[in-house]
């Protein structure tokens, strides 16, 4: 069986509600107006039955005919609703009556249906019959709806005084209830289908076109602006909600493209790492032959000017492409098991500030360190050390013969990182270069300085072991880069690696907090 | 589909406003046009007479009697006849072995007139119906009641308590009430003490109003209808144990001499066996606790055998009014 619409829901189920109830109130409320109507009629007709019982009780007893037939009569007359009258002994035979060349037969069963036999003239073998219980009897005549009301005279022991009265009245106001009744449901039908009819329109068509809408969804192509229809308020908002969801597919959709493409370009940067490793360990063996030659060469006391003027030369030269040629190597490299170990913070900070502060000073840095809290990390002590080399390198090359040069690293913990900081006072990274910079093969510094790939090599050692590295700006106006490690509770190093963020997550909150700051 | 439900409850609700649409309808159309029985008011047939009664025609022969038709004489309205005098005759046909009718008639006339052409078996009639009776000799004495002590038929001259009237010399002018032309001490009494007065009553009363009764005379006393009215003794002296106010609004200002009380008769023609049964049912009835308290009601002791020579002041001054009126002006009816 298929559903509803909800039109028909509301024609056909609110039609059968509005009609029982206009049946079972209407119907309550004719049947009381009927009865009021049918006790007044009964009431005023056993008053006036009873008024005419005492007149004709004195004709009854002393058998006077003709007066008794003009008290009847007179009653027929002077009284609208009255349409006969007559006297029945307590046998049955009609001693009196209003009626016209003889006597109804068969009203005599109606009224008094206790009695068998009727109108036969009073027997006096007869056995005495029972009382006639009821005292009022409806029913149909060729006259009309008629009622007769019965009073006894003298108990019933000189018979009963039966007068009928018109029921037209009743029967004309039941009939008025009855069109009233029907009237009462054709209007709240009509309203039904009115308000089924405005409902459909401002509700059922709507969401059909919203259906309609939607359904085109997976097959592109639908704006937001499409879910614009005319309804209800909830239909608004359900259009509205429908739109904003379109809207979030589209960007989503657009995001996973740019996630294609960046997954198209790293997968091209590998093919080129693999190809630039094989290509490097290629030229590293015969040009550490070479070197060594030039060695020899640069080591012979009888050299001629020309080599000692272009020998030095050349030795340079080969050794930056060594250098060059080992760190494309080191990049491509496939990261082994970390050689993790438990490393303590201001150990780090110091021993690589020992390292480097007298070049930097010969470079015109200024240098200081501070380390807060006692904590340790857990990571490659080598791959740290390489790695904040790199930046504090990095960050003397941008700030080297600038007046006043200054440089800060620093070691802070809290509950779960240990935070190494290279600050500087430059002019610092531009905004649109904060993540490009990581990228391989990008620099900043002049072309021969540098390969662009320390801070790619160094972020990719840090997260091996659990750690990252981001950006930050600094107080002292310059970059501040932020190495993040994860923090070793107890001495003994174990580190528990649920407890341990991954390199992303922990990347991306801090990354956000640099943001921030 | 049909999982979800709704679509087999709209079902039931379908067929359950079918049903009370239905239940409806019937209970509004029962009302309205009523599925009554049909009664066609236009066939009509005459209706048939009562059987005849027993009339003179068969009068003295030995026909086996249904009914006893048992007439009494509405010395009270109709209405206290009927109430007073309907376990009396009930009692009387119980012993005689036949269905009891008890017989009213609006005036003495129509009582007298049934009791001569015999559809009435037995009649219980004023004194003044019997002396009117006597002479066409179709009626006689079946017996006569004997009232508890205290109780005397006799006529008296009711008027309004603050009344100046002190005696039938004074009704000079008046409005005057009588029961019925044929009652003693409703109507003969008060003429012939008029006439015997040198009154011409006709002349001599202001206005005559016959009430039909004499409790109807005693009220219209009372209410202060008439200026006077003329009752029986035994009628008046019933009302004031059922009214004892009444005294308040009327006085005695007359009453005649006693007469032979308001007998039981029977026509002549009456099948003598019959009447020797009855009579001895009648004359025996205070014999029975039932009778006894049904007699007592009616201030009756009991029926004895009938002493004719009672009704003679009766039937004397019948004759006199009679002829004295006959020649002058006899009261003629006027209705009240």
């Amino acid at each position: 069986m298929r559903p509803w619409t909800l039109g028909r829901l509301i024609t056909w189920g609110g039609s059968a509600r509005v009609l029982v109830l206009v049946l079972v109130v209407g119907g309550y409320a004719s049947w009381r107006v009927l009865q009021a109507t049918e006790r007044e009629l009964q009431e005023r007709a056993k008053g006036v039955a009873r008024t005419l019982a005492a007149q004709v009780l004195d004709p009854v007893l002393t058998e006077n005919q003709l007066t008794l037939v003009e008290i009847l009569r007179q009653a027929t007359k002077t009284e609208p609703d009255v349409r006969y009258a007559f006297v029945a002994s307590s046998r049955s035979r009609v001693l009196a009556h209003t009626f016209e060349g003889g006597f109804p037969v068969a009203l005599l069963e109606a009224a008094v249906p206790k009695l068998s036999s009727p109108a036969v003239p009073g027997a006096e073998g007869d056995p005495p019959p029972a009382q006639p219980s009821p005292n009022s009897v409806r029913f149909d005549s060729s006259d009309g709806p008629l009622l007769d009301v019965a009073v006894p005279l003298f108990e019933g022991q000189l018979g009963w005084l039966h007068v009928g009265f018109s029921r037209r009245q009743v029967v004309a106001e039941g009939r008025r209830v009855t069109v009233v009744l029907v009237g009462a449901f054709a209007v709240a039908l009509g309203l039904m289908l009115w308000m089924a009819r405005a409902i459909g329109r401002r509700v059922g068509a709507p969401l059909a076109e919203l259906g309609r809408v939607a359904s085109r969804v997976p097959s592109g192509g639908v704006l937001p602006e499409d879910f614009h229809v005319e309804g209800t308020a909830e239909v608004r908002e359900l259009a509205q909600a429908f739109a904003t969801m379109v809207a979030d597919l589209r960007q989503l959709e657009a995001e996973r493209e740019a996630t294609a493409r960046r997954m198209s370009s790293t997968e091209r940067l590998a093919a080129v790492g693999e190809l630039a490793a094989g290509l490097a360990h290629e030229v590293i063996n015969p040009l550490d032959g070479v070197i060594e030659c030039v060695r020899h060469l640069s080591a012979d006391p009888e050299q001629s000017e020309r080599a000692k003027r272009f020998l030095p030369l050349a030795r340079d030269g080969l050794t930056r492409i060594e250098r060059v040629m080992r760190q494309m190597l080191a990049f491509a490299r496939t990261p082994g098991p970390a050689a993790a170990e438990v490393c303590h913070v201001g150990e780090l900070v110091r021993g690589v500030a020992g390292l480097v502060q007298g070049r930097l000073a010969k470079r015109g840095v200024e240098l200081s360190w501070a380390v807060a809290g006692d904590c340790s990390c857990l990571c490659d002590r080598q791959s740290v050390e390489q790695a904040l080399l790199n930046l504090i390198l990095n960050a003397s090359d941008a700030i080297e013969g600038r007046p006043g040069a200054k440089m800060r690293l620093g070691g802070q913990c809290d509950d779960r990182w240990v935070r190494l900081t290279v600050e500087d006072n430059g002019s610092g990274v531009p905004g649109e270069l904060r993540e490009k910079i990581f990228e391989p093969f990008f620099t900043t510094k002049e072309p021969g300085r540098g390969t662009g790939l320390g801070l790619t090599v160094s972020r990719q050692n840090l997260r091996h072991c659990g750690g990252d590295i981001v950006l930050d700006g600094s107080p002292l106006g310059g970059a501040c880069f932020v190495m993040l490690l994860p923090k070793v509770t107890d001495q003994t190093g174990a580190c528990d690696r649920e407890q341990c963020p991954g390199p992303t997550g922990a990347a991306q909150a801090d990354s956000q907090k640099g943001e921030e700051r | 589909m049909c999982g979800r439900g709704w679509p087999i409850r709209t079902l039931v609700l379908v067929v359950a406003l079918m049903v009370v649409g239905l239940i409806g309808l019937r209970v509004i159309a029962s009302w309205a046009t009523s599925e009554q029985p049909f009664v066609d008011l236009s066939l009509r047939a005459p209706v048939p007479r009562a059987t005849p009664r027993r009339g003179a025609e068969t009068a003295g022969r030995s026909i086996p009697k249904a009914a006893l038709h048992f007439a009494v004489a509405t010395m009270v309205s109709a209405q206290r006849t009927f109430v007073s005098y309907q376990d009396l005759v009930r009692l009387v046909g119980e012993e005689m072995g036949l269905e009891s009718h008890l017989v009213l008639r609006s005036s003495y006339a129509q009582v007298r007139e049934a009791l001569e052409a015999g559809t009435v078996d037995v009649a219980f009639v004023c004194t003044g119906t019997y002396v009117h009776a006597r002479d066409r000799g179709r009626v006689e004495l079946l017996a006569q009641p004997e009232f508890r002590e205290g109780l005397t038929y006799r006529s008296l001259l009711l008027v309004p308590r603050g009344s100046s009237i002190q005696g039938p010399d004074d009704l000079g002018g008046i409005t005057m009430a009588f029961s019925d032309p044929e009652s003693n001490t409703g109507c003969l009494v008060p003429q012939a003490e008029l006439l015997r007065r040198g009154h011409q009553p006709t002349q001599f009363l202001g206005r005559i109003v016959f009430t039909g009764s004499h409790d109807r005379s005693v009220e219209a006393v009372a209410s202060g209808m008439v200026d006077a009215a003329a009752v029986d003794a035994l009628v008046f002296q019933s009302m004031l144990e059922g009214n004892p106010t009444l005294n308040e609004r009327v006085r005695i200002a007359w009453q005649s001499e006693v007469f032979g009380p308001p007998p039981l008769v029977v026509p002549t023609a009456l099948d003598p066996e019959f009447k020797r049964r009855l009579q001895q049912v009648i004359l025996s009835l205070h014999q029975k606790p039932v009778a006894r308290a049904v007699l007592g009601e009616l201030g009756i002791v009991r029926f004895v055998k009938p002493r004719e020579e009672e009704y003679e002041s009766a039937y004397q001054l019948f004759t006199t009014v009679h002829s004295r009126l006959a020649s002058g002006a006899r009261p003629t009816r006027r209705e009240p």
